[in-house]
């Protein structure tokens, strides 16, 4: 069994203990509701526009020559990560499967596409093979699944990374992915490349909704902008949207809870109970972090659902279902900001190790990029620096999600009035949501 | 285009190319002087240094004249017989001295010394992978330290003179050791059947790495107990706690201990043992420690696959010691 520490925050000595800014961050949401309720009279990010990159350059990335190298791209580093997983050394720190797989590829794509739009798109090796392979759908996708595939598939893979006890080998964890290819290229042949990669390749779609954050979008084969944050109100509201939001942060929120000592005298006890009826020393641990697991995701799933039900009480002919739907969108940035503020430190300092492995893919001895003997700079980014930023984070994407919430309000209820009072609600799950997320933090880096 | 065409052929040679891992540790040091001294104090012979020659260890010291650095001790377990006097040499502002460097021994500084032994530098630093957190943010990390085959044939004080070539010219650090009777030394010795200890690992801490690694980022010895694997295998016991050593030269047993885990791996099972109850120094020593009697950390032990000690390294060590350690099992 393997388990290795995400992250490696700790901090030194703050000027203020940690629980004031969590009161700080609570008061820049009050402040910035009122500021919105007094200043944002009217929805603006429901239909907002998108013009072409200038120059004739969203033309070019958005091209088809383009999309065709990057699918090249995606399915080379598909195979060459496979061969590293099964051929280079067992061990996972000197493999470049885990690294790639869980650091660049899971954290890193996700702060590209938050910042650049949907590269993984064109990157998808599914996606590139798919429209080799498959031309037409053999039958409609299903609209009751929605987007449930992805959602289970992000339960099924964050489970593998943090309760499996197996997540970080290397070669298990590429069969897992050849087993997802399998699955994945099953599916395009069945249900059309288009709408499994739309709605149920779980990384496109959690990629996706990330992209949603950034004024980088491609339509029609143009890269072209938008304003910020209008990504979001254009997500459609299929079945399983809330459920994907809901593993994204709760799965975040359960790996930052075990790395306190909450959960893990917790897990201790548990452990034990477990132990005690039979189970294995190597099982416990599993069945425990799956609870935790599944806990996590109830938690921030029944959270919504009891925001959405004091939003509803509100008044108007909205039933839960479509206030649920309807507002599902506004938990992305929360997601982003979950997965920013706690994967910081692994991206930037595990993830240097991308530096020398790249180099030395399949563990060789080579020196491709001269960067083998690399090490990971830890003078990278201070405990402080990593803190304040996480801290920042947290409120900047609370702060978008409730601006979010607060323009879908204004275009779903008939008045300014209702709409603003809907939102106490909403402001009550980000206040929440905030707290939670500089409580796991606090808790982790503690 | 070069470095293009290089990556395109490596790519092509697909599996065929060989173990290309650095051969000598010093490249691992940083350059800006230091490795050009390293190199040259891994390199050494008691020819470099003046044979004893019926003078008294004052005798030699007096003779060579230069003074001012102190002497380190980077080992304290001394039973009668041949033993590895590790150490470093410390200039007045707290840097490693690096040269060809030896020892002379006598009971007292009056008795005839006995050497030189030559002391080799030993590399401490690791290939970047390999180093943790600790390590790499060590403000002035030490490179190497010094060992020597010394063989102490009496128990009792012993005094040591260290001596360096720096700058030109030799210098000398003076020191002390008590070497003890070999009977006097509880901890397990080479031949000697390991105890059988139940050692930390992942399972037995519910997952929770970090209660049984101080390291940063913890290891990946912690897979199976030492108790399921003696008798079946060699196995490679490392006593040793990377945030709480109480040294430069202690911290970097567990890196070094890593990067070798990958040459060697596949045949020896490497166990990485923390040393204080929760890793609090005030709760006192973990068990497996109290059984195997150590009174100080760290301690390697290489155990054959017959459940013998084939050797044992205590204080700090470098990759060639715990090379040459691990070999003895194999």
């Amino acid at each position: 069994m393997i388990v290795l520490a995400h992250g490696l925050v700790q901090r030194s000595s703050l000027p203020i203990p940690e629980i004031f800014f969590a009161w700080a961050a609570a008061i820049v949401l009050v402040v910035s509701f009122l500021a919105l309720a007094a200043l944002w009279p009217d929805p603006r990010l429901q239909s907002a526009g998108w013009r072409p990159l200038p120059g004739g350059v969203g033309r070019a990335l958005g091209s088809r020559p383009v999309q065709v190298l990057c699918g090249a791209v995606g399915i080379a580093v598909l195979v060459l990560v496979t061969v590293a997983g099964y051929t280079g050394p067992p061990e996972p720190l000197d493999n470049l499967a885990p690294t790639f797989i869980l650091i660049v590829f899971w954290v890193g794509m996700a702060f590209v596409s938050t910042l650049f739009g949907d590269i993984f798109a064109a990157f998808s090796p599914w996606r590139a093979i798919g429209r080799v392979l498959f031309r037409r759908a053999r039958r409609p996708y299903p609209e009751r699944l929605g987007r449930w595939p992805a959602a289970a598939g992000l339960l099924i893979f964050t489970w593998i990374e943090l309760a499996s006890g197996w997540g970080e080998e290397p070669a298990m964890l590429v069969t897992a992915a050849l087993i997802y290819s399998a699955v994945t290229l099953g599916a395009m042949a069945v249900y059309g490349v288009d709408a499994w990669h739309r709605c149920g390749e779980t990384f496109s779609v959690y990629f996706n909704l990330f992209s949603r954050l950034s004024v980088f979008e491609r339509r029609d084969g143009v890269v072209g902008v938008r304003p910020l944050l209008s990504g979001l109100p254009r997500l459609g509201a299929e079945a399983g949207t809330v459920g994907i939001v809901a593993v994204m942060i709760g799965t975040v929120t359960f790996d930052g809870l075990s790395q306190g000592s909450l959960w893990k005298d917790l897990a201790t006890q548990l452990n034990d109970a477990l132990t005690g009826l039979g189970v294995s020393l190597e099982t416990a641990p599993a069945i425990v972090s799956t609870i935790g697991l599944l806990l996590g995701v109830t938690l921030v799933a029944g959270f919504y659902a009891a925001g959405i039900a004091g939003a509803r009480s509100v008044g108007g002919d909205l039933d839960a279902d479509r206030l649920r739907a309807t507002f599902a969108h506004t938990l992305v940035p929360i997601a982003m900001v979950y997965v920013a503020a706690h994967y910081l430190t692994f991206l930037l300092f595990e993830g240097q190790s991308i530096g020398y492995l790249a180099s030395d893919p399949l563990g060789k001895g080579w020196d491709l990029f001269g960067t083998a003997s690399s090490a990971i700079d830890y003078g990278l980014l201070s405990q402080n620096a990593t803190w304040y930023l996480q801290v920042s984070f947290v409120v900047l994407g609370h702060v978008a999600a409730l601006i979010l919430a607060h323009d879908r309000a204004l275009a779903i209820y008939g008045h300014a009035r209702e709409a603003v009072r809907s939102q106490y609600w909403m402001l009550g799950i980000m206040v929440g949501f905030t707290m939670l997320a500089l409580w796991l933090l606090a808790q982790a880096g503690g | 285009m070069r470095r293009l065409g290089l990556i395109a052929l490596a790519l092509l040679a697909g599996c065929g190319g060989g173990d290309g891992k650095a051969s000598d540790p010093v490249d691992q040091v940083s350059d800006g002087g230091v490795r050009e001294k390293v190199r040259a104090a891994s390199q050494v012979s008691a020819a470099d240094f003046p044979p004893g020659g019926g003078r008294s260890l004052q005798e030699v010291a007096d003779a060579i004249g230069g003074s001012g650095p102190e002497l380190g001790l980077a080992s304290s377990v001394f039973p009668v017989g041949t033993d590895r006097l590790a150490f470093g040499i410390i200039d007045d502002r707290s840097g490693f001295v690096y040269g060809k460097t030896a020892v002379y021994v006598a009971p007292t500084p009056q008795d005839p010394a006995e050497g030189p032994y030559p002391a080799p530098a030993d590399i401490l630093v690791t290939e970047g992978r390999y180093r943790s957190k600790q390590a790499a943010t060590e403000q002035d990390p030490f490179a190497a330290v010094y060992a020597a085959e010394v063989p102490f044939k009496r128990k009792g004080s012993y005094s040591v003179l260290a001596v360096t070539s720096a700058g030109g010219r030799q210098i000398a650090a003076p020191g002390e050791v008590t070497v003890v009777a070999s009977d006097d030394d509880r901890v397990p010795g080479v031949g000697d059947k390991a105890p059988k200890v139940e050692t930390d690992t992942v399972a037995s801490a519910r997952g929770d790495i970090e209660s049984i690694d101080t390291r940063i980022p913890p290891t990946q010895m912690h897979e199976r107990s030492f108790a399921d694997v003696v008798g079946s295998k060699p196995v490679a016991l490392l006593f040793a706690t990377p945030q709480l050593c109480q040294s430069r030269v202690c911290g970097p047993v567990v890196d070094v201990a890593q990067q070798l885990k990958t040459r060697y791996g596949d045949r020896i099972e490497f166990i990485h043992q923390e040393v204080f109850t929760g890793n609090d120094p005030a709760k006192g020593l973990r068990e497996p420690l109290k059984r195997f009697n150590l009174p100080t950390e760290p301690w390697l032990f290489v155990v054959g696959r017959d459940g013998r000690i084939t050797a044992r390294l205590e204080g700090s060590f470098g990759l060639g010691a715990m090379e040459r350690a691990l070999k003895t099992a194999l």
